[in-house]
């Protein structure tokens, strides 16, 4: 039996809209292509910033106490760098050069291995860290947002026959794609080539980890463009884009695992969404990943989804475009 | 397409600077930053945002080592003291640097855009103007971070007796290096968009990343990134061995003085380099 007209239009009017969200995503992908040049130099200096983070946590870990630095550096936990390079020299143990006193209120030296981390482990947190970092950390500002309202582009974003936010969200997806695939595979070929690529332990540690970085890089793509949505309201939202990037650098546990910070902070900064961008991904995929913080991030996704949907609704009513 | 005349170009580069020509260019200099500085004021809730942003996010740098020494009391051997003094010292140069750089790190938009063009027909050499122009006061509240750690690893290691009282002296004399360096450094990356057009990328490469290693003690890295530290984008020159001799880890010296001869050396060779570019920029015909 025929669809009646109105069932017809409503089908016709969806298959457009999933149209038009794909032809968002696949410019996306596109404006990437643009800049492949400069995004593999740029890839080189980002690998740079991963082997200066896993040398720094090798040379803390291997002067940890109650392991022979030795041991620690070329033991079965070590690979990589630690492997194939030459050793940085640790004179800790030696006792040549004694590091005097912690930072007042520390604790004891902790025994990494109490903790849970290894010059080897550590090496792989820090380079699946750096492969996320450019699909959940290192997003356009606002997602382009407030330059759109700036220069009044956004009066015919706003026009379009597809909701705002959804748009921008698929076009940024799109861009998540292109950095996966030019920016992210391209630095773990580097750092499997250099300290090793982990694999997921299990099948269900795979999909945990593939979960998790979908959940990231939603969750970072709502906070981005929350950011760029406060633009309708104050034009310029480069304050609110730093603080974000403050934020994340300094509690997603990007360079740090969140387990290195003093327990009760700890606690605290497995709550923020920021953890669902660098910490849990890392975590998720290589198997060591608790169910609750996967449970955490898909809250925050649910939250922050609701949110960028309420805040696209009242930025509407709010629009003011300037010029003439 | 235009280009610049190699001729006059070069003539005004190897113009000797008259004492009365530096005093007006200083002049110049201080009323365009005076300028910048009231148009920033003119929004004064986005200037504070941004100044206590910047501090936030030059303290997200801090957080990193500050937890590794929080738990571990060491990388690579050395304490918070030593660490918190070459934070302070890369950091530091950079901040200092960039809040006179004006839109030197901006060249590759004058570049793609033309507008150096306007800069070429000025009175005073492009580099100069360049550096007059859209002062980053706000670069100020980075310095805060840097300035802070610089000053409690010094107490530190005075206390414990592992820095002599004339230490800080030297300190401060290598932080001016540092920081000429980070000039050195920058207008020869910057230089390259005379080349390649778009240079902000490469600065990820030769700017960001030496910052962030020259924070650590370089003994902690591999010889690769080492030689890189110190052959490549010398920072460790300014920035490690000075500190290491003066806390008495090692080296002598030579480690101190090589700190002003990496920054004259690198200066001039970066000087050398824009001129170069300089004069074979084209304009883009707009």
């Amino acid at each position: 039996m025929p669809a009646a007209p109105a069932e017809r239009t409503r089908r016709r009017s969806c298959v457009s809209g999933v149209r038009l969200h794909l032809l968002a995503a696949r410019n996306g992908y596109r404006r990437g292509l643009q800049y492949r040049a400069a995004h593999m130099v740029n890839n080189l200096a980002s690998a740079v910033f991963g082997f200066v983070y896993i040398a720094v946590w090798r040379a803390a870990l291997a002067g940890a106490p109650a392991t022979s630095p030795r041991t620690v550096a070329h033991g079965s936990g070590a690979t990589g760098l630690a492997a194939r390079g030459p050793i940085a020299p640790v004179t800790v143990a030696s006792g040549l050069t004694a590091p005097g006193p912690g930072i007042p209120g520390s604790p004891p030296t902790a025994h990494p291995a109490a903790l849970g981390l290894t010059p080897g482990g550590m090496a792989h947190y820090i380079a699946l860290a750096q492969c996320l970092m450019w699909l959940t950390t290192f997003l356009p500002y606002g997602l382009g947002v407030p330059a759109a309202v700036r220069t009044g582009q956004v009066v015919a974003d706003l026009l379009r026959p597809a909701a705002f936010w959804p748009l921008q969200m698929a076009r940024e997806a799109g861009a998540a794609a292109y950095s996966l695939l030019y920016r992210s595979l391209p630095m773990a070929a580097v750092f499997a080539l250099a300290v090793g690529f982990p694999l997921p332990p299990s099948a269900g540690a795979a999909a945990a980890g593939t979960a998790a970085v979908a959940l990231g890089v939603w969750n970072a793509l709502c906070l981005n463009y929350l950011v760029g949505v406060s633009a309708f309201w104050t034009t310029e939202a480069r304050a609110a884009h730093w603080l974000l990037q403050s934020l994340i650098l300094s509690c997603g546990g990007g360079t740090i695992p969140l387990r290195a910070f003093p327990a009760a902070l700890a606690a605290v900064l497995r709550w923020l969404p920021f953890a669902s961008l660098l910490s849990t991904p890392v975590l998720a995929w290589t198997g060591s990943s608790v169910r609750p913080d996967l449970l955490v991030s898909a809250g925050w996704a649910a939250a922050l989804g609701c949110l960028c949907t309420c805040l696209t609704a009242a930025a509407r009513r709010r629009l003011e475009v300037q010029g003439g | 397409m235009r280009q610049a005349d190699p001729a006059a170009t070069s003539s005004r580069l190897s113009m000797p600077v008259r004492p009365s020509r530096l005093r007006a260019g200083l002049r110049l200099g201080a009323t365009l930053l005076r300028a910048s500085l009231l148009t920033q004021l003119e929004y004064p809730a986005d200037f504070s945002a941004g100044l206590a942003v910047a501090a936030l996010l030059s303290a997200s740098d801090v957080v990193t080592f500050g937890a590794i020494l929080w738990r571990f009391h060491a990388i690579g051997g050395w304490g918070p003291g030593g660490v918190a003094v070459l934070y302070g010292l890369s950091m530091g140069g950079y901040a200092l640097h960039r809040l006179f750089a004006g839109d030197l790190h901006s060249l590759s938009d004058y570049v793609r855009s033309g507008d150096f063009d306007g800069l070429l027909l000025r009175p005073w050499p492009p580099l100069f103007a360049l550096i007059c122009r859209s002062g980053r006061v706000g670069q100020f509240a980075n310095l805060a971070v840097p300035a802070a750690a610089l000053v409690w690893g010094c107490e530190r290691l005075l206390a414990t007796g592992a820095l002599p009282a004339w230490g800080p002296a030297v300190l401060a004399g290598v932080l001016l290096c540092g920081t000429a360096l980070q000039y050195a450094v920058a207008i020869a990356t910057h230089a390259a968009a005379f080349w390649i057009v778009r240079a902000d990328e490469l600065s990820v490469l030769t700017v960001n990343a030496p910052n962030t290693a020259a924070q650590y003690p370089l003994t902690a890295f591999p010889g690769w990134l080492r030689d890189y530290l110190v052959g490549v984008v010398p920072v460790g020159l300014c920035v490690f061995y000075p500190v290491r001799f003066l806390i008495g880890r090692g080296g002598g010296w030579p480690d101190v003085l090589c700190a002003p001869a990496a920054a004259a050396v690198a200066l001039a060779a970066a000087l050398a380099l824009w001129r170069h570019g300089e004069r074979r920029y084209m304009g883009t015909g707009t």
